[in-house]
């Protein structure tokens, strides 16, 4: 599974806020690699940390003292060497972002048309902008591109505005298109077809996908590799199969569980019990401990390494063999 | 006689059009169910497909242009006076985000105990023990009460909301997406906790979200809007599945299940779907649907049994006993 050279390797990365409640430790020392045609997803509960990691690839986060620090590699260069005008070249012509909420990004009092075209006028060098404009409005499957393309975003559906998003992050053509919680606020059935246009997009451009989540359902449906994320560090990576077939990981295995399912009937789901610990205050030991149904005496006082269940599929628990 | 029962309701409102015309807008259009003692119904369907608004006009929170709503045999739309307030306090709605129908400033305890006062349901030496009686039915200890609001986590919000719309003691209630905002380790215990009280104090339940697989768990019948239309009904078992209508398959087909790492979307196929006709005089479903024929654009389909007692569909496809393709 493993390429010779990923499309986005990263060490050890680090980040810190400082607020008037101490140290927030976002994300704290995780390592994560993308390959070239991959679709990668970065699961946990809200505030573990996803979205603070994935805008730190590209040094996009802000807040109150923030630091970074830790190695990022994305298309064979190092990030942390390059000064603020490389790193806004590489952003855009690497690495693209979609997020939740379209609206939220979009410009409504501007055509989408034009949005479009502003996108691409930033990255690249192009002629004909309005012929370029029509081309990926057609790639992502906005319909009757040379007239909508003045409509505005209101006069399109959630699912379309998400369109002109990715047609918005496809204008630099990336290398890795991060989508962090593309489908949210969508429908189900929009949702499926949002997700097959990234999976034919992915195969054509020859694109990696990092896709933020906490639905495990759909990092069944769309991703080769997991990473498992809690309190700012990854609990578990595998492949899809290892980890949600397999999983080697209290957490994990509590988050399956907790996920009702249709085609079982009504047993009752366990969930996990208590909530995630608060950013400033971290548990002692390992962070899952005080939810964890195996937690023993060490797991109180002793974190655990990253340790090798099988073939690329790893674990950050004192008490894995219990579970396989 | 039911608990509730609802019969042709409609709801409009007055709306404007993309030219800025004054139109009326159909949220709900004659939607009919029947609720028992201690029974829960799902609704689900898209975003705007008028769930809220019918969850509205069930407990006489919206008017409503055409039908009725009986409740325990008597008609909600018309109740003035002491009866309105018995029915206000015997059916409660639990709102997706409880907190914004609660004082910032008010400790947890003291909301408890005031909405207590304000119904009169107990005297006021007990009002107390019972505030701690709530919140040890939804799993908060003593300590919360001395909380404020904004010192609860999501899932102990949600705990609060419901421990709220149970001090009335009711025998109904509507719970509008009660856990679509939560995770899903937090939204087991409070579906868990839904599920147990309504079967603890027989309480009916209208549970409204747009997770097929969490109405599944807590529900035993479901009800699937489309544009403020019924397209199916039914138990859970035949809706889910065995689903007819064609927006009902679409549904069930894109729900994702951690466990079938088998149906990967796979790269070549691309849903580049050109809009089709927009409106529709007949199935609001039609411009969507897979299965459109020329009498879908004309004529809207009512809601027959389909598939045995209870399950009804709205499609001029679907024939009785055959869920066609
Ligand atoms: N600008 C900031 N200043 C201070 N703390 C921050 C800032 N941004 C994020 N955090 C904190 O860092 C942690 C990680 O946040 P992040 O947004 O990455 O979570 P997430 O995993 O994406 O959650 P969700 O699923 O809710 O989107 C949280 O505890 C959050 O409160
Ligand atoms: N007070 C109102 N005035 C005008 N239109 C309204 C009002 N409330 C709702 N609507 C409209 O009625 C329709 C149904 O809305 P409703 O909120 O019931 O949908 P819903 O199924 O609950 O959607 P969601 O899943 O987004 O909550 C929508 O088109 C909405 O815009
Ligand atoms: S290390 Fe201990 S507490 Fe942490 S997940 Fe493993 S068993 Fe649970
Ligand atoms: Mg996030
Ligand atoms: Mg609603």
């Amino acid at each position: 599974m493993m390429d010779v050279d990923p499309i986005l390797d990263v060490r050890d990365l680090r980040v810190t806020f400082r607020t008037e409640e101490g140290t927030i430790r976002a994300v704290d020392g995780i390592d994560l690699t993308v390959n070239g045609d991959e679709t990668v997803a970065l699961v946990g509960e809200s505030g573990c940390g996803k979205s603070v990691a994935s805008l730190a690839l590209a040094r996009l986060v802000a807040g109150p003292g923030l630091k970074i620090t830790g190695g990022v590699r994305l298309a064979g260069r190092d990030l942390p060497g390059l000064s603020d005008r490389e790193l806004r070249r590489l952003r855009g012509a690497t690495i693209s972002y979609i997020f939740q909420d379209p609206m939220a990004s979009l410009n409504p009092v501007k055509p989408v048309g034009a949005q479009i075209g502003e996108a691409i006028r930033l990255h690249r060098k192009v002629s004909d902008i309005d012929s370029e404009v029509v081309r990926l409005m057609k790639l992502v499957g906005l319909p009757d591109p040379e007239t909508r393309r003045k409509a505005y975003p209101h006069q399109f559906s959630g699912g379309m505005q998400q369109r002109v998003m990715i047609a918005m992050a496809l204008a630099c053509c990336p290398k890795v298109l991060v989508a962090d919680e593309p489908t949210t606020a969508l429908d189900v059935t929009i949702q499926a077809q949002i997700f097959s246009l990234l999976a034919a997009l992915r195969a054509e451009l020859k694109m990696a996908v990092l896709l933020i989540t906490h639905n495990l359902g759909l990092v069944a449906q769309n991703a080769q590799r997991v990473y498992v994320m809690y309190s700012g560090r990854i609990m578990e990576s595998g492949s899809c199969e290892a980890v949600l077939r397999q999983s080697a990981h209290p957490y994990t295995r509590g988050l399956l569980a907790a996920v009702p399912r249709l085609r079982h009937s009504q047993e009752r789901m366990t969930g996990i019990e208590g909530t995630v610990p608060h950013p400033a205050h971290l548990p002692s030991g390992c962070r899952f401990h005080p939810r964890c149904p195996l937690a023993e005496e060490r797991c109180r006082i002793v974190e655990p390494e990253m340790q090798t269940v099988g073939e690329g599929h790893q674990t950050r628990c004192h008490c894995w063999k219990q579970l396989m | 006689m039911s608990l509730l029962e609802a019969t042709d309701v409609t709801v409009r409102f007055a709306s404007h059009d993309a030219l800025g015309r004054r139109r009326a807008l159909t949220a709900v259009a004659g939607v009919s169910l029947r609720l028992e003692e201690g029974e829960r119904l799902g609704v689900v369907g898209e975003s705007g497909s008028g769930k809220t608004t019918l969850g509205r006009a069930l407990l006489a929170l919206e008017s409503i242009e055409g039908g009725a709503v009986t409740f325990q045999g008597r008609n909600v739309h018309a109740m003035k006076g002491s009866a309105l307030l018995a029915f206000r306090r015997r059916a409660q709605m639990v709102f997706q985000d409880p907190m914004g129908s609660l004082n910032p400033r008010m400790k947890i305890g003291t909301a408890l105990n005031e909405v207590l006062a304000v119904h009169q349901v107990v005297t006021r030496a007990e009002r107390s023990q019972r505030v701690l009686d709530l919140l040890a039915q939804v799993g908060l200890t003593a300590s919360y009460a001395g909380r404020y609001p904004h010192e609860f986590s999501g899932g102990q919000r949600q705990r609060v909301g419901l421990a709220r719309a149970l001090a009335l003691n009711p025998a109904f209630i509507v719970a509008d997406e009660p856990v679509s905002a939560l995770d899903v380790s937090v939204q087991a215990q409070v579906l868990n906790l839904l599920k147990d009280i309504s079967e603890q104090r027989r309480m009916a339940c209208i549970l409204i979200a747009h997770d097929l697989a969490v109405v599944n768990y807590v529900c035993q019948k479901v009800m699937v809007m489309y544009q403020g239309r019924v397209v199916e009904s039914g138990s859970c078992p035949d809706v889910l599945g065995q689903p007819h209508h064609p927006y009902t398959q679409a549904l069930r087909a894109a729900v994702p299940d951690p466990d079938d790492l088998a149906v990967r979307v796979k790269g070549a196929v691309l849903d580049r779907s050109a809009a089709g006709r927009e409106d529709s005089a007949g199935c609001a479903y039609a411009p969507r649907c897979p299965r459109v024929c020329e009498r879908c654009w004309n004529e809207i389909p009512v809601l027959r049994e389909a598939n045995g007692v209870g399950h009804g569909v709205a499609c001029h496809r679907v024939e009785k006993n055959d869920p066609g393709v």
